[in-house]
């Protein structure tokens, strides 16, 4: 017991003052035990569960609620929505606003754009972060800590700040209306540099010297050696990229003029304009938008949420 | 182990062979990787043969129809147009980028403000310089009211396709039961709304309600346009006018104190024109000529049931109907200008106006509209047979009344520095409305009623005097408001007009010299390219550099990035910031203005001032980042627990995670809708929390925590990702060794949890506060950005955080160096920020 406490409070000296964990009471003296035996300790388990499921369970629903009436306004007919009186359920399911959407947007189209966008950014991450994070991780080079902090500083400048010299930059290489001016700043993130740089200088050095000796080029240590053991950190950041660009929305919006080069949430936002009064196609937007999303969420949930949170716990 | 350290230590000074492979495999990895984003560069604009024409319009049947058209003139003239659409929401900043970066259309459709402030900076043209003769003839053609709008110091700027007004709707069945007429003059409105609201039917007034470009028609039938100039030439505001006040108290009145609905949806405000259920339908209401065809459309047999006539007139004022409507303009830039001129000919000649009529009258549903066409001819006895067309029947009311009118449409002059001025009016009337909603429901809730029952006592006379006490109040504040904004405004209009006289004129005059010339900016691209050459040098000649070569390869396109996309950008963002820049003129053009942007930044009494935006920054951070921590603290805590069917409800909990804010954003609008149908005024007023509906987005005091509300919702999810991960970590035998000495789940909370995720914690408190400095998209969709009228960042700018005014100086305003001076500002303030924030990781990480 002693030593469990012990244990316990050299992980969390915090815990130092309290007297419970040591076995004590208020004043001091060993606990009796059998007073907690009053209960048994299934029920009050199950009285505690029974709990959490409620309370999850209401404010789930609660939170749940923008998507619902998203998916309900979206089925709603024009009669329907005339209503004066408020419904929370649908009668005649109308697939009208849909319809409405395909027709009068280049939906499907900005799909095939955002895709295009959203994959050029994530392949150059993929590339070229884990090769700098190796760089910075594996060789040692004149100027190696100083470029990497010179880097890690310039991720603390936000990137709002950038948008009017961006701006005239992009206007004097010719790039506005098209894909480069969201591409290519965005082509090797530096947290993701640094994100590689943690993980690979976990892989052990035998590995690649190994293959130094061996005669086998960097290249060659790098695609065949290093970025095998890579599989999470590749996953994190071809999601956490990709996801990125899929749902970035000022660039697109400065730098796009055509309406036939428009990313997904750039045609989502014009919905406000154009079926400004027609709250189901405004839905309609809204759910094709989220659908997909929400579908690839549910397969690939794990591995999801593991790049968010890999993204946070890597300082 | 220390042998192996030693050896890596070491093994650095290796030669890294750079061979054969690493060429070839570099040199296709290049390859392959401009293949790809070549094959995306394919979407630039095509700048062939056809007259480019961008046609703005909220559906895509309108540029079907300015195709159908294009066709048309091709058989006729043999010149080809191409037609590209554009919505409304954004045409401003399209057009302007598209002109700063030197590649407009030949020619394309705008709004009435648009020209004048484009041709003042060389980006239309004018058209009575460029086209003469040719220009008289057509703008012969046009009601002459509509032209003033588009002249500046002699030039115009653009033409009119088509006008639209306001229209009073009423149902002519209740009006008959009632022994109502309709209303001629303006007492005889107010009579009118009186007796309707006293039998328990609304007023609505539904487009342009509070909005400041459509004071017009309140103020001009008493001569007064806001902005006028002198005789002496000077920029004049008719502010401080008792009748100006008036007219736009009368406004306010007509605007906030009748109840309107607030729907969104034009659905819903038709059917509550239509319907008979007292306390629910609106039995006049004020909206745009648009609309005879949607309420066709919705109910084919109510034709009976309803009529329109013209805006009344003011009773000692002129009959003016006062219009909106859309511009022709041509670019300076276009080689084609003939060509688009003809063009634009075309679409004012009468058969393509005809066309256009059937058209808009042929869609369906809300997208069938009537618009008003300002070519004379359409409206001749000749064409008598074109409008007895049967199909032309669903609009029959609506162009009765234009035919009316068309006489006394009328427009004014623009000035320089209009957009600012109309900006700080627009607060005014915000500001207005906020109150006048307050002081009618305050007053409503001293007698224990809601707002509508109140308003029906008020039209039956229950409280005499009370109505009036409170125009009084509205009218004491309008006064306070207009004295105390009226030496701002003309300081900016002053301003505008003299930067115009001495800056911008002599610019637009002499373009071609200043495309000539070259800037420190320039020169800028000379000392990058210099740089990147002498590393490429260096590295390839010294020899421990050299040695290293590959390595310094593996790292060249981050930093390569970082320097071309931040650090330089930072340095020329700083040069702009010192200077006035307006970025449709050349670069060179750029003048030092020293330390005026950020002097002006720190003044309270300029209206896009950093103080302000920072102050609702830090308001915004301040509850967003506790609130969404203990939140997600709380869920983290019960999803920990082990749970039947963790994946289903990690689901649920973590989906907002991967949707964009933009689609959440468009579900928010709906959710905060003011009417009481609204689904969360709905729920509340279910619940009894409140007795009226609240104006969620429409109020200024209220729209931050509407943001506040979707971001906390929307940011809850990784959040609580963060902190489940690390509670995950904390080894549960510490749980169990606490649970066998008796602790309860408070003692485990405090004592193991808490500090077990303190990592996570200060990650998600450091973030939240970076994160909320950066907040936008959230901002710009609530505040109705990509709506009718361009952006606008909440009432009363309510919603003018940090980026929300960069983007607004930068890319609506297009004053690059005040914008660049902002950032400036943001930039130490986030600097700050970060300092502290390392400090606190540094405490984060007690060990190693």
């Amino acid at each position: 017991m002693a030593e469990v406490a012990e244990q316990k409070i050299k992980t969390y000296p915090l815990l130092a003052g309290d007297r419970r964990l040591q076995g004590l009471d208020k004043e001091g003296r060993e606990r009796d035990k059998t007073e907690d035996q009053t209960f048994t300790r299934q029920t009050v388990h199950r009285w505690k569960m029974g709990w959490v499921y409620a309370v999850l369970g209401i404010s789930a629903l609660l939170l749940a609620l923008p998507f619902y009436y998203m998916v309900l306004t979206t089925f709603k007919s024009v009669e329907e929505l005339a209503a004066l009186e408020l419904s929370f359920w649908i009668k005649n399911p109308s697939l009208e606003a849909l319809r409405q959407l395909l027709d009068g947007t280049i939906y499907l189209r900005s799909v095939w754009n955002s895709l295009l966008v959203s994959g050029a950014i994530t392949i150059g991450n993929l590339l070229f972060c884990p090769l700098a994070g190796y760089a910075f991780a594996k060789h040692r080079f004149p100027g190696r800590e100083a470029i990497f902090y010179f880097l890690l500083s310039t991720m603390m400048i936000p990137g709002s700040i950038l948008l009017v010299p961006n701006f005239l930059l992009a206007r004097d290489l010719g790039w506005i209306n098209t894909y480069w001016p969201l591409i290519v700043p965005g082509l090797a993130s530096v947290f993701f540099v640094f994100m590689s740089r943690q993980f690979i200088s976990k892989i052990p050095n035998d590995l690649i010297q190994a293959a130094r000796v061996d005669g086998c080029s960097e290249p060659r240590i790098f695609f065949q050696i290093i970025l095998p053991c890579c599989r999470p950190l590749l996953a994190s950041i071809g999601i956490l990229s990709f996801l990125g660009a899929w749902n970035s929305f000022i660039g697109p919006m400065i730098y796009l003029l055509d309406e036939q080069s428009y990313t997904t949430p750039l045609v989502i936002s014009m919905l406000q304009g154009r079926f400004g009064n027609q709250e189901n196609v405004q839905m309609a937007g809204s759910l094709l938008a989220i659908l997909p999303a929400l579908l690839l969420f549910f397969v690939f949930q794990k591995q999801i949420v593991n790049s968010f949170a890999s993204s946070g716990l890597k300082e | 182990m220390r042998a192996r350290l030693n050896y890596l230590r070491n093994a650095p000074s290796r030669k890294v062979k750079m061979n054969g492979f690493l060429l070839s495999f570099f040199r296709r990895a290049m390859l392959a990787s401009l293949f790809t984003l070549s094959a995306l560069g394919l979407v630039s604009p095509l700048k062939a043969e056809p007259v480019q024409f961008w046609a703005v319009g909220n559906g895509i049947e309108d540029s079907i129809m300015f195709r159908e058209l294009a066709a048309r003139f091709k058989s006729e003239s043999g010149i080809d147009v191409q037609v590209t659409p554009l919505s409304w929401g954004n045409f401003g900043q399209k057009y302007m980028t598209s002109m700063a970066a030197g590649m407009p259309p030949d020619a394309g459709v705008a709004n009435l403000g648009s020209p004048m402030e484009w041709g003042s900076v060389g980006g239309v043209v004018d058209f009575r310089k460029s086209f003469g003769a040719e220009f008289d003839v057509l703008s012969q053609q046009f009601f002459p009211g509509t032209l003033p709008q588009f002249e500046f110091r002699g030039h115009l700027y653009g033409i009119p396709t088509e006008l639209v007004t306001a229209m009073l709707y009423y149902r002519q069945d209740l009006f008959d039961k009632l022994g109502l007429k309709a209303p001629k003059t303006w007492s005889e409105l107010d009579r009118v709304i009186q007796k309707l609201e006293a039998a328990g039917y609304h007023f609505n007034f539904g487009w342009t309600r509070g909005e400041q470009w459509a004071l017009y028609y309140h103020t001009l039938p008493f001569g007064k346009s806001g902005l006028y100039r002198d005789a002496a030439g000077e920029p004049q505001l008719d502010w401080l006018d008792p009748a100006y006040q008036e007219a736009v108290l009368h406004a306010i009145d007509l605007w906030h104190l009748h109840d309107s609905f607030g729907d969104g949806s034009a659905d819903r405000t038709i059917g509550r024109f239509l319907s008979d259920e007292p306390d629910q339908s609106i039995g006049m209401m004020v909206d745009g000529n648009w609309l005879a065809g949607s309420i066709q459309n919705l109910a084919p047999g109510a034709a009976e049931k309803w009529n329109v006539v013209p805006w009344p007139k003011a009773d000692e004022g002129k009959a003016v109907n006062v219009i909106g409507g859309t511009s022709y303009v041509i670019f300076e830039a276009s080689p084609r200008k003939d060509a688009a001129f003809a063009w634009l000919r075309f679409l004012n000649s009468v058969p393509s106006q005809q066309f256009m009529i059937e058209h808009r009258l042929a869609r369906v549903g809300q997208a069938s509209a009537f618009n008003i066409p300002p070519v004379r001819g359409v409206w001749s006895e000749e064409q008598g047979a074109f409008w007895a067309k049967p199909m032309l029947k669903s609009a029959e009311k609506v162009i009765n009344v234009a035919r009316q009118i068309t006489d006394t449409f009328v427009t004014v002059e623009s000035l320089k520095g209009k957009q600012d001025v109309d900006h700080i009016e627009s607060k005014i009337l915000d500001r207005m409305g906020t109150y006048a909603n307050e002081l009618l429901t305050s007053q409503a809730e001293e007698h224990n009623l809601r707002r509508w029952p109140y308003i029906r006592a008020l039209a039956q006379g229950k409280f005499p005097g009370e109505r009036e006490s409170i125009l009084e109040a509205l009218r004491v504040r309008l006064r306070a408001e207009y004295a105390a904004q009226t030496p701002l405004a003309l300081a900016k209009v002053r301003y505008a007009m003299k930067s115009y006289d001495e800056d911008y004129a002599p610019i637009v005059d002499n373009l071609a010299v200043y495309e000539g010339k070259t800037n420190v900016l320039d020169q800028m691209k000379w000392v990058l390219a210099l740089l990147f050459l002498a590393a490429a040098i260096l590295i390839a000649t010294v020899r421990p550099l050299r040695r290293n070569a590959t390595s310094y390869l593996f790292i060249a396109v981050p930093i390569a990035l970082s320097l071309v996309f931040v650090l330089i950008p930072m340095v020329v963002s700083l040069y702009l910031s010192f200077t006035e820049y307006h970025s449709v003129l050349p670069l060179a053009s750029a003048k030092w203005v020293g330390l005026k942007h950020y002097i002006e930044s720190f003044q309270l009494s300029d209206s896009d001032n950093v103080i302000v935006s920072i102050g609702k920054t830090f308001v915004y951070v301040a509850i967003t980042v506790p609130l969404g921590i203990v939140l997600a603290l709380m869920f983290a805590a019960l999803l920990n627990n082990p749970l039947k069917g963790q994946r289903f409800w990690r689901f649920l909990y973590f989906s907002p995670l991967i949707t964009s804010a933009v689609s959440v954003a468009l579900i928010f609008t709906q959710l905060y809708r003011e009417s009481s149908l609204g689904w969360l005024n709905a729920f509340f007023m279910k619940l009894h929390l409140i007795n009226n509906p609240i104006q969620f987005l429409k109020d200024e005091k209220t729209f931050l925590y509407c943001v506040m509300g979707l971001a906390i919702w929307h940011g809850l999810a990784f959040t609580i990702l963060l902190f489940l991960a690390g509670l995950q970590q904390i080894p549960q035998q510490l749980y169990k060794a606490a649970e066998i000495d008796g602790a309860g789940w408070r003692e485990k909370f405090w004592h193991i949890s808490l500090p077990g995720i303190r990592p996570q914690l200060i990650f998600v408190a450091v973030m939240g506060l970076i994160g909320g400095f950066q907040v936008f998209e959230q901002i710009y969709m609530l505040g109705g950005g990509s709506g009718y009228f361009g952006s606008k960042f909440g009432p009363n700018d309510a919603g003018k955080t940090m980026v929300p005014l960069i983007y607004d100086l930068g890319f609506e305003q297009f004053k690059m160096g005040r914008a660049s001076a902002v950032a400036y500002i943001l930039f130490v303030v986030i600097f700050a920020f970060t300092l502290v924030q390392m400090r606190l990781f540094r405490q984060a990480r007690p060990e190693n």
